[in-house]
C-alpha cells in the first residue's frame, strides 16, 4: 500500500524515488501503470454504468485502450530520446509515461461518480460529461508526465520525446478506441477512430 | 399503429395496413402484412386474441409462406402493447442496446456487439452504402429503424451487412493483449527486483568504499 501511496507523488510532480536507481524507478512505473488499469476500469464502469453488460465489458476495454496505447508509445518515445534527449534519463522517461497516465486515469476515477450521476439522471449530459472527463484527463496526464520530466532536469532534449510520445499515444488511443468501442452507451465521433474523426 | 406493427423484420419492408376499432374494452386491428418468412418476429409479446396467424416464442407464424396475410389481434384498452417501444419513426436519435451479430444477410442492416445512435439509411441511399459499406454508420434521422428481440437490427430498403474495420476476433485479440501486458509487467516487476537489489549493493559498495 506504501508503494503505490507513493505514486501519488508522482501526480504532484515529485520524484518519489529520486535517489534510488533506474530498477527502482521502473518499479515505480509499473506500479503506475497497475493503478492506472484499476482507475480506467472505474472509469469503464461509470460510463457504462446504463448497460450492466457494457459495464461489464468496460471493465476491461478503458484499461486496455490506456495501457496498450501507452505501450504503442513507448518505442517511439525511446526511439526520440535516443535521438534528441539527454544520453541518461531513459528510466525517468518511461516512468513520465507512466505517470502521465496515472494522473490522466486519477482524473477519470475521480470524476466516476459524476459521470454515473449524468448517466443515469440525465437524457443527454452524460455523454458530453463522460467525454468532456477524457478531455480534462489527457490534457492532465500531459501536464503531470511533462511536469515530472521538466523537474528531472532534462531540459529541452526530454521535450521532444514528451512530445513524441504525446502524439503517438493520441493517435493510438483514437484507434484502440474504436477497437474496443462501444465504451459509452451512444455512438460518438471515436467510436470510428481516425476514419470518424478526420474523414466524415 | 396497431400491435402488428410490432411485427419487424423484412415484413415492414413491404405495404402493411393496419386499422384499428375499438370494440368496448379492447381494441380490434385488422392488419396487412406482407408475408416474407414463416415467422416474423415481434418486438413485444401480443397479449390478445390473434387471428390469422399464430403466436410462437414472440413471433408471428403463418401457414404459407408469400403473398399477403390479413391478421385480426384484439388488445385490451387502454393497454402499455399498443405503443410500440422499439419500433419507431425515429425523429431524432435512439439508443439500441446490446445488438448481436446475427448472420443472416436478408435482415439487411445487422451488426456486432454495438450500441447504436440511430443508424438508419433512406432507401435511395442503398447504393453508396454499397460502395462504402462504412458509411452506414452515418446516422440519419427520420429513418425507420426495427429491432427484432433476437439483437439484429434491420433498416428500410437497407441491403448488405454492414462491416466497420473490426473482426470478431477483435475483442478477444484485446483482452489477449491487455493480460500478455499485465503478465509481462509481473515479470518485468520481478526481475526489477532482482536489478534493484543489486543496485543497492552496489551503492553499499560504492559509500563504503569497497568498490
Amino acid at each position: 500500500m506504501l508503494a503505490f501511496g507513493r505514486l501519488f507523488e508522482l501526480v504532484g510532480g515529485r520524484w518519489p524515488v529520486e535517489e534510488e536507481g533506474s530498477a527502482q524507478r521502473l518499479q515505480v512505473a509499473i506500479r503506475a501503470a497497475v493503478a492506472a488499469v484499476g482507475f480506467a476500469a472505474i472509469y469503464g464502469l461509470a460510463a457504462g454504468s446504463t448497460d450492466p453488460m457494457l459495464a461489464l465489458g468496460n471493465l476491461w476495454k478503458v484499461p486496455a485502450v490506456v495501457v496498450l496505447s501507452a505501450l504503442t508509445a513507448l518505442p517511439a518515445g525511446l526511439l526520440a530520446h535516443r535521438l534528441f534527449g539527454p544520453e541518461a534519463g531513459t528510466s525517468r522517461l518511461v516512468v513520465a509515461l507512466a505517470a502521465g497516465n496515472f494522473a490522466a486515469t486519477l482524473v477519470l476515477a475521480a470524476l466516476s461518480p459524476l459521470i454515473a450521476l449524468y448517466y443515469n439522471s440525465s437524457a443527454f449530459w452524460g455523454a458530453p460529461i463522460a467525454l468532456g472527463s477524457v478531455a480534462a484527463a489527457l490534457a492532465v496526464g500531459l501536464f503531470s508526465g511533462g511536469r515530472l520530466l521538466h523537474r528531472s532536469g532534462g531540459g529541452w532534449g526530454m521535450r521532444v520525446p514528451l512530445a513524441v510520445i504525446a502524439v503517438v499515444q493520441l493517435l493510438a488511443l483514437l484507434q484502440f478506441t474504436h477497437l474496443a468501442s462501444p465504451i459509452l452507451p451512444e455512438q460518438t465521433v471515436f467510436d470510428r477512430g481516425a476514419d470518424g474523426v478526420w474523414d466524415r | 399503429m396497431g400491435p402488428l406493427m410490432l411485427a419487424l423484420g423484412t415484413a415492414l419492408a413491404a405495404p402493411v395496413h393496419h386499422d384499428g376499432e375499438r370494440e368496448g374494452d379492447a381494441i380490434v386491428w385488422t392488419s396487412t402484412v406482407a408475408v416474407t418468412d414463416r415467422c416474423l418476429p415481434l418486438a413485444t409479446p401480443l397479449t390478445g386474441e390473434v387471428e390469422g396467424a399464430t403466436v410462437e416464442q414472440d413471433a408471428l407464424c403463418f401457414a404459407q409462406v408469400g403473398g399477403t396475410a390479413t391478421v385480426t389481434t384484439r388488445q385490451p384498452f387502454p393497454d402499455d402493447a399498443l405503443r410500440p417501444p422499439l419500433l419507431a419513426d425515429v425523429p431524432q436519435r435512439v439508443r439500441l442496446h446490446g445488438a448481436r451479430y446475427v448472420p443472416d444477410d436478408r435482415l439487411g442492416l445487422v451488426h456486432g456487439t454495438r450500441s447504436w445512435w440511430s443508424p438508419g439509411l433512406d432507401p435511395g441511399e442503398r447504393k453508396g452504402l454499397d460502395r462504402d459499406p462504412r458509411g452506414a454508420r452515418a446516422a440519419k434521422s427520420g429513418t425507420r429503424i426495427y429491432v427484432v428481440p433476437d439483437g439484429a437490427i434491420t433498416a428500410h430498403g437497407l441491403a448488405g451487412r454492414v462491416w466497420d474495420g473490426r473482426s470478431p476476433w477483435t475483442s478477444a485479440g484485446l483482452v489477449a493483449l491487455l493480460g500478455g501486458t499485465l503478465l509481462g509487467l509481473w515479470g518485468a516487476y520481478r526481475g526489477l527486483e532482482v536489478w534493484a537489489r543489486r543496485e543497492r549493493v552496489q551503492a553499499w559498495l560504492t559509500e563504503n568504499g569497497m568498490e
